[in-house]
């Protein structure tokens, strides 16, 4: 109680750098929270075109051959509104393991299955139709001006498939 | 003492020190509250502007669920054509199915094709299978009729607090939901816009909805430019043109798809049209 000497010059300084450490992080957190939002936002735009060329793709899908798996779609939106977007479409098909990759447990069976080449060609004949029958989709939309970039895929089941049901026997 | 070094100073502060910290501690507290004032409108306006983004998402996100869920035999099954020469054996069923508003129509196997209705360019009232009962035990399955129509403002003003009305609306529209789940399979068609709807977004300018064609691959503007495009419409292209609240005019555009599978019988083979509709003759009753 008997103190009269008041505060030093050290002891305000201290305070200054308190109040200045605070003031950064709170003026930081309130750059954070506008940045957070208009990045949210850009997200959604993306995500929403991404949406939109998913649709329009699978609505008039391309004739799914080998060839395609070669194709990249990298075209700007028609829409005047999405001008600065850019969008990749990229199809690829499903790789599908062989019968032996997928049964083999790394150790020699004793006896061979007798039913062995039967699995085979059975195999063989869905692997060939899933080959036709399953497609991937993607699409990546690129905003031009940020560079920030958002991508979906899809399975896209190609009913213009010629399945063989005919297994042979 | 006083002068050997600043901590053991024992004088306390100066007149002049005191004003210099004054003067300092105001130019902090000048930027301190210009920051302040300034993150509160940028929130402000964030909040107003997120407002507007999330009123449009949940109309979309909405509409989505009841489009992707719409309902037509057509999407599975075959249209049943009565032959010229059958006509008088069906002239029971033919009378029923021209007095119903709703359902003009049957499949093979005597399940109803609803009637889609698309009177101008930003209506659309379709049958959704996407329904879903609030309360446990309700009189509903999960068919509804929907319809999606630019609406004015006083359609809704009736109910609820008016909160915008000091500002200058002329010319925007409210984008309004119909919604009727109580017996949808109802003979008479009621009038769907008598029930209350449900205001979406506001500030609507413009907003348009075109139909998918499969066989020109585009979207067109009506149902009629569509084949079977009364019966049937597998996605749909909406359009939506508002003001936001600095008068910037925001378009949307997103493609709403129905959900259920490519059918895989050709609607156009008319070979097993002929069925005989004895057995489910009830079930058009129904």
């Amino acid at each position: 109680m008997k103190n009269n000497q008041g505060f030093s010059l050290l002891e305000v300084l201290i305070a200054l750098t308190l109040f200045g450490v605070f003031a950064t992080v709170y003026l930081s957190s309130q750059g954070y929270l506008i940045g957070d939002s208009t990045v949210m936002r850009n997200e959604n735009i993306l995500r929403t075109l991404a949406e939109y060329k998913m649709n329009q793709v699978i609505l008039d899908p391309p004739e799914f051959i080998d060839s395609l798996e070669n194709r990249k779609d990298k075209k700007v939106f028609d829409e005047d509104i999405y001008k600065n977007f850019e969008y990749t479409v990229e199809y690829k098909k499903l790789n599908f393991p062989d019968l032996s990759t997928m049964t083999s447990s790394g150790q020699d069976e004793k006896q061979p299955d007798p039913n062995e080449s039967v699995k085979k060609v059975v195999f063989e004949k869905i692997k060939k139709n899933l080959d036709t029958m399953v497609w991937q989709i993607k699409v990546t939309i690129k905003d031009k001006t940020t560079d920030h970039t958002f991508s979906l895929s899809t399975w896209y089941h190609n009913t213009k498939a010629q399945v063989e049901l005919d297994i042979g026997f | 003492m006083a002068s050997k070094s600043i901590l053991h100073n024992r004088s306390g502060l100066t007149l002049i020190e005191i004003l210099i910290a004054i003067t300092l501690l105001s130019f902090i507290m000048f930027g301190v509250i210009s920051v302040t004032t300034d993150s509160l409108d940028t929130k402000n306006k964030i909040v107003s502007e997120d407002r507007e983004y999330l009123d449009i998402e949940t109309a979309f996100a909405r509409m989505d669920w009841d489009f992707s869920h719409i309902y037509s035999p057509l999407a599975f099954a075959r249209r049943f054509v009565i032959q010229e020469d059958k006509q008088e054996a069906y002239a029971g069923l033919i009378e029923r199915l021209q007095m119903n508003r709703r359902f003009n129509a049957i499949d093979a196997d005597g399940r109803m094709i609803p009637v889609l209705e698309a009177n101008d360019a930003s209506t659309f009232e379709f049958f959704t299978s996407g329904n879903r009962r609030r309360q446990q035990d309700q009189k509903q399955s999960n068919f509804a009729w929907v319809r999606y129509s630019l609406g004015s403002e006083d359609e809704i003003k009736e109910d609820g607090p008016d909160e915008t009305s000091d500002d200058d609306k002329s010319g925007t529209k409210v984008l309004l939901r119909h919604y009727s789940a109580n017996n949808p399979y109802d003979n008479d068609r009621l009038d769907i816009s008598k029930i209350k709807a449900q205001a979406l977004v506001k500030d609507v300018e413009d907003m348009k909805i075109r139909f998918w064609d499969p066989v020109n691959k585009k979207f067109q503007d009506s149902l009629d430019m569509v084949q079977d495009g009364l019966a049937y419409i597998r996605a749909i292209q909406v359009e939506i043109t508002l003001k936001d609240k600095n008068g910037i005019e925001r378009k949307d555009i997103r493609i709403l798809r129905s959900l259920f599978p490519l059918k895989f019988v050709d609607p156009d083979d008319t070979s097993s049209q002929e069925v005989n509709l004895d057995n489910n003759e009830e079930e058009v009753v129904e």
